[in-house]
């Protein structure tokens, strides 16, 4: 997928003029907290939980070349292949050509954040294939020709009235037909692809090393259908998604679906060690893993933003994120939103590309609090901020400024030297109002904000003679 | 190309060893959270409340009278016109006449060819299976695919009826991840663990247009689950 991270600061800007947006985020974001708040209040234990899982996945990180490694061994002694794929290009050539020689032509896809990485749908469609997205958030975007804004709820950004229009559109239905029945319409047109298609295309939750099982979690149905019907599945699977044991998966589960929904579990989580066996009457053929690299090596062997592969995609980070709940999805510019994409899309595409998306956080810290695996993302974004300064992302007054604070900041003589200059001239501005000081350039900034009045007695001051009276009390 | 990357991967990975490696297998057993439910409680109701919570149809038959007059009628109440059962050698052991139940409450029932699974059975209303386990704690139903059990009996007709014999209710998410470490019967065949392992956990179900939830989408809209006693009853 094209990179437009760097332009975050526009498109930002224009997702805040959006007005349907804006409720949609709120709506969504509320719903999402309440429903994880209601979930966890369930488990007396949650913290104790969120520290296991923390060590469960950081134990998975740390020996991530033998839990590939095994997890490989054993999937493919049940006759399933797998692909290693260095980048974007290299996974999208393999899929290709794996279709190509099972002679498939039409495709149904489950909903996958990583094919959305490679841009894969594109390539098959140039490649003459159809491409049906099977999940109903994913097949609404695939019509209106957009991309994922939510990585749970991918059409989160549309509303009712514009799917309605969109299925008129390209499937004569209704257009002023309602949810259940524009779920209907959609469900009717799916079962047909997945009937007739010859490649189902799945993403993983994760891939277990000890039964080389690939774990997939959902509501709806559509995973088990294209995981089901057609001949050939192929998954494609990030190197981070490996756990070793199967009894991990009992607390992950559990973190995963409290985490992402509210639910205990989903509807439907499916475990799939291999093909059919000879024995079976359904299920496909055959079965390959393509496991994507991409940028997950160079940040596994970074020790202090390693972390970041411990993720489970729970989108928790993204409904309590301030940023996220005002901006949305699209003004990160790439795949992956909220606070979670700030840290990872850096590393995947380069951090010259992206280097404005570690600024797009008021490090509140409430994606930390609520990463049911303790990723500490505030601390992530402040590590890739410096890295991105050292790239040279910071412009001449940045560096100058941050400069004399630095100075400043070293030597309490001279800060309270400044702090008694500066009062005056504050108090000034502050009267005058900021906008009609800082023009030019800066006006972006000072058109929304305020100065409050200072208090007639500094806190210093006020200090001491509270302190004094104390004293004199005492 | 990508077989040459395998071995690029791996020799970076291996170069850099990071944090604490140790044997992947090993590790001591995890305590259960205290809201899992633990092998002595009243599994049989906490399913049922677990799956009924989700919008699934839950009851215990353990104790009835008559749970072939009690699936016959909740049977009758869906209104639906064919159903197909799968071929479980354990029907049997559960003592129910379960061709005759679904007959007598006025559905067809299909067979299915063999060779075109999935499309024909889209085309049935009612798929009718064992379970192979439960999970008390989430209300799951879980399944391997097995010969006589096709991967997509419980998927494409538009409900699903599971019966749960008492003896295969498990307590909690870490007694069916033992069962399938240490290889219990139920979770798979001579060959390990089930090419093909699915939890089902009430209808199908999405949130995805407006955050409005809609219940049956792809999957089955109606998920029946009926526990039975053990043992056949002697009547």
């Amino acid at each position: 997928m094209k990179v437009r991270s760097d332009q975050f600061s526009r498109l930002s800007s224009e997702a805040l003029q959006d007005e349907f947006l804006r409720e949609a985020l709120a709506r969504a974001n509320a719903s999402f907290q309440d429903a994880r708040g209601d979930a966890i209040d369930s488990m007396p234990d949650w913290e104790e939980l969120r520290q296991q899982a923390h060590e469960i996945k950081n134990r998975a990180i740390e020996n991530l070349p033998e839990a590939l490694e095994a997890f490989e061994e054993n999937i493919c002694s049940r006759g399933g292949e797998v692909h290693y794929c260095e980048d974007g290009a290299a996974a999208r050539d393999t899929i290709l050509s794996i279709i190509r020689s099972h002679d498939g032509t039409s495709v149904t896809k489950s909903k996958s954040m990583v094919t959305e990485e490679i841009a894969l749908n594109d390539h098959l469609e140039e490649a003459g294939l159809s491409v049906l997205e099977g999940d109903l958030g994913e097949y609404i975007i695939q019509l209106a020709g957009e991309h994922p804004s939510h990585i749970i709820a991918p059409a989160i950004h549309k509303s009712r009235e514009e799917v309605a229009e969109l299925f008129h559109e390209h499937l004569g239905s209704d257009p002023k037909a309602d949810i259940p029945e524009l779920t209907r319409v959609a469900q009717r047109t799916l079962r047909e692809a997945f009937l007739g298609a010859d490649i189902g295309i799945s993403g993983a939750n994760f891939v277990v090393s000890e039964t080389g099982t690939i774990v997939l979690v959902e509501n709806e149905g559509n995973i088990r259908m294209s995981t089901t019907i057609p001949r050939v599945h192929i998954a494609l699977v990030g190197i981070e998604k490996v756990v070793p044991r199967m009894e991990d998966l009992a607390l992950l589960l559990r973190l995963l679906c409290r985490s992402a929904t509210g639910q205990r579990v989903t509807s439907y989580i499916s475990f799939i060690s291999s093909a059919r066996t000879p024995a079976e009457g359904d299920g496909p053929e055959k079965l390959h893993v393509v496991f994507l690299d991409a940028g997950r090596s160079r940040l596994w062997a970074d020790p202090e933003q390693r972390a970041a592969l411990n993720c489970i995609r729970c989108g928790a980070c993204l409904n309590f994120c301030p940023v996220y709940g005002s901006v949305g999805g699209h003004s990160y510019g790439w795949v992956y939103p909220g606070p979670i994409g700030s840290v990872i899309t850096p590393h995947y595409v380069g951090i010259e590309k992206a280097s404005q998306l570690p600024q797009a956080s008021s490090l509140c810290g409430r994606c930390a609090e609520v990463c049911p695996v303790k990723i500490p993302l505030p601390d992530m974004l402040l590590g890739l901020r410096a890295k991105a300064v050292e790239a040279g992302s910071a412009g001449l007054v940045e560096r100058f400024s941050m400069r004399v604070y630095s100075l400043l900041a070293r030597s309490p003589r001279l800060w309270r030297f400044a702090l008694a200059c500066g009062r005056p001239v504050y108090k000034l501005a502050a009267r005058a109002g900021l906008a009609s000081l800082l023009g030019g350039p800066l006006r972006r900034w000072s058109r929304t904000r305020s100065l409050p009045l200072p208090r007639e007695q500094g806190f210093r001051s006020w200090w001491r003679t509270e302190k004094k009276r104390g004293d004199a009390d005492g | 190309m990508a077989e040459k990357y395998r071995d690029r991967l791996f020799g970076f990975l291996k170069s850099r060893a990071v944090g604490q490696r140790g044997e992947l297998f090993t590790e001591a057993s995890r305590e259960r959270p205290s809201s899992a439910p633990r092998s002595g409680d009243d599994l049989g109701a906490r399913f049922c409340s677990e799956l009924n919570a989700v919008g699934g149809e839950a009851a215990d038959l353990a104790a009835s009278a008559d749970p072939a007059a009690e699936l016959g009628s909740w049977l009758q109440g869906l209104g639906l016109k064919t159903a197909v059962i799968d071929s479980d050698p354990s029907w049997e052991l559960t003592g129910l006449p379960m061709r005759e139940i679904v007959e007598g409450a006025g559905l067809e029932l299909e067979r299915v060819d063999a060779s075109a699974l999935p499309a024909e059975l889209s085309e049935v209303d009612l798929g009718i299976t064992l379970a192979d386990a439960a999970i008390a704690e989430t209300g799951t139903i879980a399944q391997c695919a097995r010969p006589f059990r096709p991967r997509s009996i419980s998927l494409v007709p538009r409900c699903h009826l599971v019966l749960v014999p008492r003896d295969r209710l498990l307590a909690s998410l870490e007694d069916l991840f033992e069962g399938i470490s240490s290889g219990a019967e139920w979770t798979g065949g001579p060959e390990g663990f089930a090419s093909y392992f699915t939890w089902m956990t009430g209808p199908s179900r999405t949130a995805d247009i407006e955050k409005t939830l809609t219940i049956g989408v792809h999957g089955p809209a109606r998920a029946g689950a009926f526990l039975l006693a053990a043992e056949p009853r002697d009547d």
